[in-house]
């Protein structure tokens, strides 16, 4: 792929204006024609204030309507209108203001992630080393009397710390020098600009000291505080940069998946390899098994079945025979076929999906808003404290006046306000992922920390999508047990839900599936047919399958499932599928219950079956016959009651309920993820997960205020010292990468999820 | 102690000789994956 970077002219950026340019990074708005929805990646975007900035910037630009930015994920999410501007536009306008921005394409960022990583590794490295050094010509000094050495070997390891503190001046403390003298351009406030004040100052005072001892600015040396502050900064970006990475890379482990090359038959019935984006609408492809699809698709040739589950949440193989639709994403796992291509790139479901997930990661949780907003006038403080340190001490002694107002600006480093809130956020959203569990909006970690009730629905979210299968009635002149081998022998190679109940059932009454099969077939939304020699000799054709499939008459009123196995239109036996309980309902209700939590059922249902399914999980409140505006009604009385509600469903049937609840989770298989409403999906089928998943958002939130109420108690009695002049330079940058160490540790904590129960060590 | 004279220019020219092989190091990717490169040893092709 070209990169469209790579275009030298006046503005860089112009290869982007080109629509298939920016289509590979942006996304059409479904309700406005000409309003496209980008993602990009903004390298040296590092705290609350470099995002709050770049949103004021770009959103004053004409056209554009809307701008988020994340500094935790380094993505800004920018709405735009193509009538109005143009990409290029706005990517020269982030590089004005000192952010250079990077369409978020697959290829792009990965790369540029592995140089940035290893380049940032290196100015660590290159710190703590020299640090390390510095500390020894360092240590001497403090521990000698003032006879013991020398003059001139004092005065050689001051040079020598200084020739080793000028790689880490010169190379490693530049992302923060730099970053500061672009936001002093713009007569703006970022965090680095105290820091690079304090960097600057403080070697500036070591280096006089140094080569022109004896002024008022004294003869001591700051290496040694100077570069361990510097190191400190670093290892907090350091880990910064790979607690961002693990979260991109699992997205980018997503859009990864995609085939980069496919083979296509050309006009002369001949297949070629193309390169996966010279795919068009109409191409026929040839899939192997092992292989995903590449495109939305019809099979055309063969069957197979596919691995849909990343997609659909379906865990279950789906059948994809002659005609049927296969998505993008999805894995071709049994045999070879072609397929016409229906949709290419961002039209398919899967890059909806990937979206989905890009956007949640750029989207601020409301406590990240309150950072945002304290961050400047914050930053206007500490530079206030810090000049008011140096009046303060400037007629008793100035160097002491100087240092300890590099000692405010030190000390107050706010990266931990700032990494408080995404850095706890990300580490769970990058959890519930790895564990099958979407976040579409970071805000829901939030909203389900605080809920006080849940209400369900029934179907596939507290039953089984898969049935219960009861041997209803036989007929009278066939023997029972043939009849079971039948129904094993013939449901056996299905791999319909419903062919592998009834496969499962059969064998549990000690069927044989063995028996001889000819003409085998499978209708997709009917059912099976073959040939089979019954124990007299004679060959008869059977079925089993619906009513329709097999001509039997049925009563369509019943609410029970029924298949049937005939013969001609003699019915040979009749089975029932009843909904089944899933496995943890029962066990993942209780502890519901156990921790406070009101629990309600909400059902369209029959009154009957719901009332006992509520009996058999332990609910007292079960609502049967509600229609999606009685749910909604319901939902929206006890909101004013003052409860919390969060809403478990399928995410499909209940689109105002959700809308109106305090947060909704979409559970089950099957659901297609692009449809579903809910702030969290659940992939796969596990009502267990939810226990878990409800007490590490509280937990969660809960590392969010410790993270907060450490940075504000640590700057609050760390000032006041420092104007004071009781704290050191060093003890002050080992201050600030403490508490930012720590905020950043304790976010940590959060990638353990133990999914098997609610979590101990809750308030 | 006047080999110390002698000896501090010497280590410190020996920091930036060593900082150039981590600067290899790091350049080559030898920090990249720390636990696979480990295990893939033990596995088979």
């Amino acid at each position: 792929m070209a990169n469209p970077l790579a275009a030298s002219s006046a503005n860089p950026w112009q290869g982007l204006d080109i629509q298939s340019e920016w289509e590979r990074f942006s996304q059409r708005d479904a309700s406005a024609a000409e309003v496209w929805t980008s993602h990009v990646w903004v390298d040296n975007m590092h705290c609350a204030a470099c995002s709050g900035r770049i949103e004021q910037t770009i959103k004053q630009q004409r056209g554009v309507l809307a701008v988020q930015a994340s500094a935790a994920s380094k993505r800004v999410r920018v709405v735009w209108d193509a009538k109005q501007t143009s990409p290029s536009s706005w990517f020269a306008n982030l590089n004005e203001i000192g952010y250079p921005a990077l369409p978020l394409n697959e290829y792009n960022a990965i790369s540029d992630r592995t140089v940035q990583q290893r380049k940032m590794l290196w100015r660590l490295v290159v710190a703590v080393f020299c640090m390390m050094q510095v500390m020894m010509y360092a240590y001497p000094t403090y521990w000698s009397d003032s006879n013991d050495m020398a003059p001139d070997m004092v005065q050689l390891m001051k040079w020598a710390s200084w020739v080793l503190t000028l790689p880490v001046m010169l190379f490693s403390a530049t992302p923060f020098l730099s970053q500061a003298w672009v936001s002093l351009k713009q007569r703006q406030l970022g965090m680095d600009v105290p820091v690079s004040l304090g960097i600057m100052t403080a070697f500036v005072m070591s280096t006089l000291a140094t080569f022109a001892p004896g002024g008022w600015w004294g003869d001591v040396v700051y290496y040694d505080s100077l570069t361990m502050f510097v190191s400190f900064l670093l290892i907090g970006r350091w880990l910064d940069v790979k607690l961002r990475n693990r979260t991109a890379g699992a997205l980018e482990n997503m859009m990864r998946r995609l085939p980069h090359a496919v083979l296509k038959k050309n006009a002369d019935g001949e297949w070629v390899q193309i390169a996966a984006s010279n795919i068009n609408v109409g191409d026929v492809l040839y899939v192997r098994p092992g292989e995903v699809f590449a495109a939305d698709g019809l099979v055309m040739v063969g069957s197979t079945s596919a691995d849909e589950s990343m997609l659909t949440g379906e865990s279950e193989p789906v059948l994809k025979p002659v005609g049927a639709k296969v998505i993008a994403g999805a894995g071709n796992l049994t045999s070879a076929i072609e397929m016409q291509v229906e949709q290419v790139g961002e039209g398919t479901q899967y890059h909806a999906l990937v979206n989905l997930m890009a956007s949640a990661s750029t989207e601020k949780p409301g406590i990240a808003l309150l950072a945002d907003k304290v961050a400047q006038p914050f930053l206007w403080a500490v530079l206030l404290a810090a000049i008011y340190a140096v009046i303060f001490w400037w007629n008793t002694d100035p160097a002491k006046a100087i240092m300890s107002a590099v000692a405010v600006l030190v000390v107050t480093c706010p990266c931990a306000l700032s990494l408080a809130t995404p850095a706890a956020m990300l580490a769970s959203a990058g959890t519930f992922a790895k564990g099958g569990v979407l976040i579409r909006r970071l805000q829901a970690i939030q909203a389900i920390s605080e809920v006080d009730t849940i209400v369900f629905d029934k179907t596939g979210t507290l039953t089984e999508n898969l049935q219960q299968v009861t041997l209803v009635e036989t007929h009278a002149q066939w023997d029972r047990q043939w009849l079971l081998d039948v129904i094993a022998s013939m449901s056996r190679d299905s791999l319909h839900p419903v062919a592998q109940a009834l496969h499962a059932f059969a064998l549990q009454h000690d069927a044989q599936d063995q028996l001889l099969l000819q003409d085998w077939q499978e209708i997709v939304g009917g059912g099976m047919s073959a040939t089979i020699v019954t124990k007299a000799g004679e060959a008869v054709r059977v079925t089993l399958g619906n009513a329709e499939f097999c001509g039997i008459a049925h009563e369509a009123a019943d609410a029970l499932r029924q298949v049937y196995v005939a013969t001609g239109e003699v019915q040979l036996a009749r089975l029932t599928l009843t909904e089944q309980v899933k496995p943890h309902a029962k066990a993942a209700i209780s502890q519901l219950i156990a921790h406070g939590l009101d629990i309600q059922l909400l059902s369209g249902d029959r009154i009957a079956p719901v009332k006992n399914l509520a009996a058999q999980l332990g609910i007292e409140r079960a609502f049967g016959l509600q229609k999606a505006a009685d749910k909604l009604q319901h939902v929206k009385l006890l909101q004013q009651q003052g409860r919390k509600v969060l809403m478990v469903g399928d995410g499909l049937n209940d689109g105002p309920v959700i809308a109106a609840a305090h947060t909704s989770i979409a559970m089950g298989s099957g659901v297609p993820l692009t449809q579903a409403q809910a702030d969290m999906v659940v992939l796969g089928n596990d009502i267990g997960v939810l226990v878990s998943l409800i007490s590490h958002c509280q937990k969660t939130i809960l590392i969010v205020k410790q993270n907060l109420l450490w940075a504000a108690l640590y700057n609050a009695a760390g000032v006041p010292l420092a104007i004071m002049g009781l704290l050191p330079a060093w003890l002050a940058g080992l201050g600030m990468a403490a508490s930012s160490l720590l905020v950043l540790l304790n976010a940590l904590r959060l990638t353990d999820w133990d999914k098997s129960g609610w979590q101990k060590g809750q308030a | 102690m006047e080999i110390a004279f002698l000896l501090i220019p010497l280590a410190v020219l020996l920091v930036f000789v060593i900082l150039g092989g981590l600067w290899w190091a790091i350049q080559t990717g030898q920090f990249e994956d720390l636990e696979e490169e480990g295990s893939r040893i033990l596995e088979q092709d």
